[in-house]
């Protein structure tokens, strides 16, 4: 088979393209303090957080984007982005039933369930689309558990405490631009909170959806776990098909207090752009997890599979002692996409431990870098870091990277990096044919072989979409 | 015209960092082939930035106890008699005190297949190497800084299909505190050639001092090199070093080298594959202990399909000693069926030590096997007690897989008194 | 020494490794001239204590003593405990490369030597002297140019650690599942070696999961283990009966 054809079977169309003809109250382009005062006072907003967004607003002005990362494209110009944007709709729902049926016809088209009884059996969902919260769903339920999972906007009424206690001390808003722009402009997310000892009765997810040509999406999404609790969370992502880059600048920050753990799976489905790179997200995301407690553990689990650009780093800080943080990534890029991502691992308690396990599938010719950090601070006895990067291309136009960093200040640390590279090669796929394995069915073979110790991080519904999505993009005929 | 202001004087610019200020005062201009490399890397070095902490290639070095130095050079020869380190098996040698040569200790080889000589701007022949060819001095301070005090180079030049019968012995010397000396070896293989070499650095100050030093290889299609260099530059002395090669198709190289003490020592090394079907395997070993700081940078580029490369550095790192490794290597468009291994390995031997170690790989074509690893550790604990259940005491046995640890590089040394010598002089304990 | 003198004796030794207690009340002594086998299903302990009485520092000894003809063998360090005439052959030898196993053999052989008060032999010297006990356990001289156990198969090895048990005579050896991952040959060659270097002046303990190797090297004593204590002692039929009935017999017993 041809290096032709086998590109063939890699490039698959975008399936969730689509946009939702839906009224939308969108905010005029332009960022200023006026414009983030509005967006603050259309959330009713306390002052506190006002002036939290004021304040990295003026931080973000004195920075500028960063340049190390391994990709390219055209200055933003930040002053043509519309900074909220949301359906039009009446301004309470009392029920499920109220939200607008065209929206909700769009998230069944994406397979998102808006009605619990159609719901997928024991995951909650709250759903975004574009700035805002549209609802989310068995919160009776996990409100007798003692689990708060709502909207950030409704947590920032609701539990104002609880907010203005974690927020921004993982991701400080000066941490970096993108982090900064997203404090000063972030429009909803979600809250999670699980008290101690709690263990959440049911996976919990949010799905993310953009939809208006002009906006940026700035989510902001908190998870905080208490002594002994524990909480798996899911975050999905799509968005229309548009010939110009939108931007979608999150952050994320988990903390973890004594014997808590956070699972946190994203399975990522931007509009990656066309096949000649026109269109696409820029998806330039900070996630960072605060392992407070001793004994507590984060885990960031990522399928990459969207996204015009890419630039994420989902990392954790090992703050308490035996504290673990792990990395479990895929990301697939294919015709002009580009991707840098990676972690890091900061090691600053006692007897702390991290695994990373990254899969980079490059095709077209597109640019995947895995960039890590494992840093071990001098108080971080008997710290211990393993990580795996291995690279797979298909086609002599992509590129792979691998660019981990090891910083080791503490004389009783053990690390140990690896990282590997492999094809799928005529010579593979004659093999597979001789024992009569079709090519499509041999390349989703050897690409879910490569996967493996990723996959099985995932909990079962989004392993089984994660698959699933990757068979799509392998999707073609054969030659 | 009244009274003649003679020749103009390099210009003293203020740009030029206060360390390095001294390095051009006085100094004579020479009209020879030289002297427009000479002028052009002094151009180069006055404009060129003083390398920091913010250049991410220069991220761990700390150079500030090198700027707050300052460094003259030496116009003449040292009367001292110096120790030269002997290579039983080596044929030719020459000898440098302080960047000059000292005929008396030189044994050199001219014309015939091989040629081992010293070479500055006012004999060189025709067909010599053009200093600065891979190391330019658009590169950084330090390479402009050597191309312009360019002065007596080491020249080894083997002619087409010949072999050199023995080692080759570079020996550069450094004797006097406070100066700065920017050695230069230029080596051509002519095609099918071969030869091996060993350069050899030694302080015999443990005072600060400077040195630059540049190696220049370039291996001809089919020709053989096995290079091998040891730095031993005293408590005071800063190496910032630099080494550069292209193969040519079918090339063979082979470097190894080993460095310990210096204040701060630092080698850049490149190694360019032009040709296809070309072979590299790069050993590396660093030894640091008290305050000192080694840093490592190699750069591997595969520009040419069929080419294969294995690297292998080792540090080890004692008291409040400080290792860098930087290694990349990478796979350029169109250089397919590459296959390119390298493994960093990082012996912390006391609490104060600290590694930073940034494997690279860049991949820009699909049909290669690439692979990178790299490792921070300690002795191994299952190591220690088997080695105790057999009675050797706790502090033999640490010795004894620290010299194992070191062994498996010291074991590549092509020559074997200077491998002896190695083990010999850097690990304390010698089982057998 | 003699026939019949005590040379180990351990009694009520607890031990733990990461916390976890192990070993919980073990008695076991070890006279001149006997070949006593500890058996016992996987995680009954027989490794730990292997280990524990080797001096490994994972392990943590919370009761209990040992006696190493007299001495206390706990307060030694472990290369103490090797020059004293104590012996591990281990279950997974370590691999040490860039150390050649000629200088290894030699220089534990010295330290041993110098240790308890013997001649110290140089390369040549030691070189005859080794190849003599290798030709007894049919090894290639070969093995002596490699690094230890760098590369070495399973079978390889153990037969090292046979090699190292014959040129360090110890009092005492004691050889965890010195069989295990051997062919039939290789078994063979080990016992042989085993059963040559059994004298009226050592003990050999052989820590085993089965009782293949007791075919070869037939035990004085088979004991039990179980949960970390020895449970029943019986001569070398018990490992028979052993090896027909399983342990459950025993454990079930115990626990009851």
């Amino acid at each position: 088979m041809s290096t032709a054809a086998l590109q063939s079977l890699v490039n698959q169309p975008y399936k969730h393209g689509f946009v939702t003809a839906i009224e939308s109250d969108v905010a005029p382009r332009g960022l200023s303090e006026d414009m983030i005062r509005m967006i603050s006072h259309k959330k009713q907003e306390p002052d506190w957080l006002l002036q939290f967004r004021l304040d990295a607003y003026r931080h973000w002005l004195t920075l500028a984007p960063p340049q190390w990362a391994n990709v390219r494209h055209a200055p933003i110009d930040f002053q043509d982005i519309s900074y909220y944007s949301a359906p039009k709709a009446r301004p309470k729902l009392a029920s499920m039933d109220e939200v607008d049926p065209e929206l909700r016809r769009t998230f069944e088209r994406l397979g998102v369930p808006m009605h619990e009884q159609a719901a997928l059996a024991g995951v909650a969902v709250d759903v975004i689309f574009d700035s805002v919260s549209v609802t989310t769903t068995y919160k009776a339920r996990l409100a007798e558990a003692g689990v708060i999972f709502c909207s950030f906007s409704e947590a920032v009424r609701e539990h104002p405490e609880l907010v203005r206690q974690y927020l921004g001390t993982v991701v400080p808003p000066a941490d970096n631009f993108y982090a900064a722009l997203n404090s000063a402009v972030f429009t909803d997310g979600s809250f999670c909170f699980i008290p101690r000892g709690v263990r959440c009765p049911m996976e919990l997810s949010t799905y993310f959806r953009i939809n208006t040509q002009e906006s940026g999406q700035f989510e902001r999404t908190l998870i905080v776990a208490e002594s002994d609790a524990y909480v798996s969370y899911l975050e999905g992502c799509t968005a229309p098909r548009f010939d110009t880059n939108q931007l979608h600048a999150a952050v994320v920050e988990l903390v973890a207090l004594d014997r808590a753990e956070i699972k946190y799976s994203t399975v990522q489905n931007w509009y990656a752009g066309d096949e000649n790179g026109i269109g696409g997200i820029f998806n330039f995301v900070t996630k960072r997890g605060l392992c407070w407690g001793t004994d507590s553990k984060i885990s960031w689990t990522q399928v990459e599979t969207g996204s015009a650009i890419t630039w994420k780093y989902p990392s954790c800080v090992l703050l308490g002692e035996r504290s673990v943080g792990e990395f479990y990534s895929v990301a697939l890029t294919n015709h002009h996409q580009q991707a840098d991502t990676g972690t890091k691992m900061i090691h600053l308690g006692r007897d702390t431990r991290s695994t990373i396990i990254s899969k980079g599938i490059s095709a077209g010719v597109s640019s995947n870098t895995y960039r890590g950090q494992v840093k071990v601070g001098p108080r971080a006895q008997g710290a211990r870091n393993y990580s795996q990067c291995d690279s797979m291309l298909i086609g002599a136009d992509c590129s792979a990277s691998t660019f981990p960093y090891i910083d080791v200040q503490n004389a009783s640390a053990r690390v140990e990096h690896e990282a590997s590279t492999s094809r799928i090669g005529e010579e593979q796929l004659f093999y597979f044919a001789s024992r009569g394995v079709g090519a499509e069915e041999a390349i989703s073979m050897i690409i879910n072989g490569f996967c493996r110790d990723v996959f099985t991080q995932l909990p079962m519904e989004f392993a089984v979409e994660a698959t699933k999505l990757l068979g799509l993009k392998l999707e073609g005929s054969v030659g | 015209m009244t009274g003649s202001l003679g020749r103009r004087r390099p210009n003293m610019d203020t740009h030029l960092p206060g360390f390095a200020q001294p390095l051009f005062r006085g100094l004579p201009v020479i009209d020879d082939a030289w002297a427009g490399v000479r002028e052009t890397a002094r151009k180069q070095a006055f404009a060129a930035r003083e390398p920091g902490p913010r250049e991410e290639s220069w991220r761990f070095t700390d150079l500030g106890a090198l700027y707050r130095g300052e460094f003259d050079a030496i116009l003449v020869p040292p009367a001292a008699v110096l120790e030269v380190p002997e290579l039983p098996e080596a044929g030719h040698r020459l000898v440098f005190v302080d960047g000059h040569l000292i005929p008396g200790l030189s044994r050199p080889a001219e014309g015939g297949g091989l040629e081992v000589r010293p070479v500055s701007g006012a004999d060189a022949h025709p067909g010599d190497p053009i200093p600065g060819t891979l190391v330019p001095a658009s590169r950084d301070l330090f390479a402009a800084l050597n191309l312009a005090r360019l002065a007596t180079a080491a020249l080894v030049h083997v002619r087409r299909g010949c072999a050199a019968p023995a080692p080759v012995h570079l020996v550069f010397l450094y004797s006097t505190a406070a100066h700065a000396t920017f050695p230069r070896v230029m080596v051509r293989l002519e095609p099918g050639a071969s030869c091996s070499i060993v350069e050899e650095h030694h302080a015999r100050t443990g005072q600060a001092h400077l040195c630059v030093p540049v190696t220049e290889l370039e291996l001809g299609n089919g020709a053989q090199l096995t290079y091998t260099r040891v730095l031993r530059q005293g408590a005071g002395g800063f190496s910032l070093g630099y080494c550069e090669a292209v193969l040519g198709r079918e090339a063979q190289l082979d470097v190894c080298t080993v460095s310990a003490d210096g204040r701060l020592t630092r080698l850049d090394l490149g190694v360019r594959f032009a040709g296809p079907g070309a072979r590299v395997g790069l050993d590396g070993l660093a030894k640091v202990d008290g305050n000192q700081v080694a840093d490592t940078h190699s750069r591997l580029i595969h520009g040419a399909p069929n080419c294969r490369s294995r690297q292998l550095h080792k540090c080890v790192a004692a008291g409040a000693g400080r290792v860098v490794f930087n290694g990349a290597i990478r796979v350029e468009h169109g250089a397919q069926q590459t296959d390119a291994a390298q493994q960093s390995r990082s012996l912390l031997l006391s609490p104060r030590a600290r590694v930073d170690a940034k494997p690279q790989l860049e991949i820009f074509a699909d049909d290669v096997k690439c692979a990178h690893g790299a490792t921070v550790g300690q002795l191994d604990d299952e190591q220690l007690f088997y080695l105790r259940a057999r009675g050797l005491a706790a502090p033999l046995a640490r010795e004894l897989l620290t010299y194992a640890f070191a062994a498996e590089v010291l074991r590549r040394v092509p020559v074997a008194s200077l491998r002896r010598r190695l083990e010999r002089e850097l690990l304390a304990h010698t089982p057998g | 020494m003699s026939a019949g003198e005590v040379l180990l004796e351990v009694r009520g030794l607890h031990a733990s490794v990461a916390g976890v207690e192990i070993l919980k009340g073990l008695d076991l002594r070890l006279c001149a001239g006997e070949v006593h086998a500890i058996m016992g299903p996987n995680g009954s302990g027989k490794s730990t204590l292997s280990k524990v009485l080797a001096g490994h520092p994972s392990y943590t000894v919370s009761a209990g003593e040992v006696a190493f003809r007299g001495i206390d063998l706990l307060a030694l360090e472990p290369e103490e405990r090797a020059r004293q005439g104590l012996f591990l052959g281990f279950q997974y030898p370590v691999e040490i490369p860039g150390v050649s196993n000629a200088s290894f053999l030699r220089l534990a052989y010295n330290t041993v030597q110098a240790g308890r008060g013997g001649e110290e032999l140089d390369p040549l010297e030691f070189d005859d002297f080794v190849r003599g006990r290798m030709q007894l356990l049919e090894m290639d001289p070969g093995f002596l140019d490699r690094d230890v156990n760098e590369g070495f198969s399973g079978g390889e090895k153990k037969r090292n650690e046979i090699l190292q048990m014959a040129l360090l005579d110890p009092l005492v050896a004691i050889l965890d599942e010195a069989d295990s991952g051997l062919d039939i040959d290789a078994l063979r060659i080990v016992s042989k070696g085993i059963s040559a270097l059994r004298a009226q002046h050592n003990a050999v303990l052989l820590v085993t999961h089965y009782q293949r190797l007791l075919d070869h090297v037939v035990p004085d004593f088979v004991h039990v283990m179980s949960e970390g204590r020895i449970i029943r002692t019986g001569p070398r039929e018990l490992a028979l009966e052993l090896e027909s009935r399983g342990y459950d017999w025993l454990t079930g017993a115990a626990a009851a």
